[in-house]
């Protein structure tokens, strides 16, 4: 029987806590102040062997290995979550590639990042779908030497700071709009051009401007896969690692709130009672919420990574022999993607208490800005809203209980609710 | 002919006529056991050359590859494709022991063959 964590998950998760407590966390409120890009924290992750963790070991990874890189975002997010933010969405671009590039392409686009060599950017929301990824506006123009995209990304982490973007867009001008091709466009491309300065309630240090992509050439040797394989890519291999891995950033942001907390109300001493806080009833019924819900969450979220790096390694050996869109309409069916969802959901709202809560033990002083609970308090905002919305995924859920196909399904058969 | 043998061998004809299920096969030769919990049936595969090409009752003369266990009618649904394998193992149907990436290949060629 294996019990906890396997020696790699256990190795990562220590060099990950290393990073973060050495490294990321010292710089993390200055990088709150000033709107810092993380620039410093992503080297060092890339120095300690952390770009590439589910890359396959052919490639210079650790193999697709989902649990260890959700552990290492959860230890990254309490040094830095706008670190482990960029990590999160540079991590989950990574298998598309693997599964779909040309042997050229794996040793350009990914041996480089296992060894900490590359910095991606995953940019799909834009104006007109925002959360819905089946519904892209923006296409791609062929012509003879390889393609023209304008696009309108509206969020990209990372942005004017990342080496590439991943983008999805349409195959062509009359392809429907979940018929997708990704592209890896490269950030030196003067026609990329990130818009304004990333200046957000919290996570300050990611970079997430828009980028339009303007005009914008783009050689057949960046286009990754076949034209309009886009959207079982990213449903088989973006989707997953980016919510479960984003999942990983939250449930370390309330770990380090909760540690924050305890710290607090075991140091602050009242004058008239002459004990910490710690020795208060309400307090000990606080924290021991707190740590109820962070576990709790924990369990979930490890035992799905469990699951979804066994499928997600078999959905590899399916890409690679060129078989995957005929399978990734039955993993709809088998709702894998449903717990990855839940996953999501749990994760970003479990936050939202469990900050609320420590803000609270940590009293007037959190308050004050440059306050660790206070950076956290904003950080954590963002989780909710990010795409897809906690709304989107309840109502993805919801129809799936309800017998009802997924939206996108739904979009392309003209099936109406 | 016990309905787990017989399944076994539609299975062995399904799979060699198969071309998406042999382009899962390149360069994957393993020894496959099937063991069912629920009676003295046991059962071994042997893939070669991209084709599944024996099967024989009883274990494996050499140390079998891959080895999967579960209850005769849970195997025989996974082999008539009624069950997901994955999903199988993941509701603890069936066990399977052997190297990760070979019993990720046989789910996957299972899952393929009766969805393509």
């Amino acid at each position: 029987m294996k019990v906890g964590l396997t020696l790699q998950q256990g190795r990562w998760k220590a060099t990950a806590r290393r990073v973060a407590r050495e490294i990321l966390a010292p710089m993390a409120n200055e990088i709150d102040r000033e709107g810092k890009f993380v620039r410093a924290g992503i080297e060092a992750i890339g120095t300690n062997g952390m770009m590439g963790l589910c890359i396959p070991e052919e490639y210079g990874g650790q193999g697709i290995e989902l649990l260890s890189t959700v552990i290492a975002t959860e230890e990254l997010a309490q040094g830095c979550a706008s670190t482990a933010m960029c990590y999160v969405m540079h991590t989950c671009a990574i298998l598309p590639i693997v599964a779909a590039a040309s042997p050229e392409q794996l040793e350009k686009f990914i041996r480089p990042v296992a060894e900490g060599k590359i910095l991606y950017s995953v940019s799909a929301s834009e104006p007109g779908s925002g959360a819905h990824l089946w519904h892209v506006d923006s296409y791609a123009e062929k012509n003879a030497d390889g393609y023209v995209v304008n696009a309108f990304k509206s969020w990209a982490t990372s942005a004017g700071e990342s080496d590439y973007y991943l983008i999805p867009v349409r195959s062509s001008a009359t392809a429907p709009a979940d018929e997708l091709t990704l592209f890896l466009v490269s950030a030196s491309d003067p026609q990329v051009q990130p818009v304004g300065k990333w200046d957000g309630l919290g996570m300050r240090g990611n970079s997430s401007t828009p980028v339009k992509f303007n005009n914008c050439h783009i050689a057949a040797s960046q286009r990754i896969g076949r034209e309009s394989i886009g959207f079982p890519l990213l449903i088989a291999f973006n989707v997953p690692v980016y919510l479960l891995t984003l999942s990983g950033l939250y449930l370390g942001l309330a770990q380090r709130a909760r540690d924050v907390a305890v710290e607090h109300v075991k140091k602050r001493i009242h004058a008239d009672t002459r004990n910490p806080l710690a020795n208060l009833g309400v307090v000990q019924r606080y924290v021991a919420e707190l740590d109820c819900d962070i576990e709790a969450t924990r369990a979930y979220l490890y035992e799905v990574s469990r699951i979804l790096s066994y499928l997600t390694s078999m959905l590899m050996e399916l890409a690679k022999a060129d078989l995957l869109e005929k399978i990734v309409d039955r993993f709809y069916q088998e709702d894998a993607l449903l717990i990855i969802a839940k996953a999501k959901v749990m994760a970003t709202e479990m936050v939202l208490r469990v900050v609320n809560k420590a803000f609270q033990l940590c009293g007037g002083a959190g308050y004050r800005r440059g306050h660790e609970i206070e950076r956290l308090y904003r950080d954590a905002r963002a989780g909710t809203l990010m795409a897809p919305d906690n709304d989107t995924l309840r109502e993805i859920i919801g129809r799936r209980a309800c017998g009802l196909p997924y939206p996108w399904q739904a979009a392309s058969t003209g099936a109406k609710d | 002919m016990p309905e787990l043998r017989g399944t076994l061998f539609n299975f062995k004809d399904l799979i060699n006529k198969n071309s998406s299920v042999r382009k899962l096969l390149v360069g994957w030769e393993p020894v496959i056991e099937i063991e069912a919990l629920d009676g003295d049936e046991r059962y071994t595969l042997i893939v070669r050359d991209r084709s599944l090409e024996e099967i024989h009752e009883g274990p494996a003369q050499q140390a079998g590859t891959v080895t999967v266990r579960g209850n005769k009618q849970v195997l025989s649904e996974i082999f008539e494709g009624k069950l997901n394998p994955a999903q199988a193992l993941i509701d603890g149907q069936i066990e399977i022991y052997g190297q990760e990436k070979d019993m990720i290949k046989l789910d996957a060629l299972t899952l393929v063959l009766w969805d393509v």
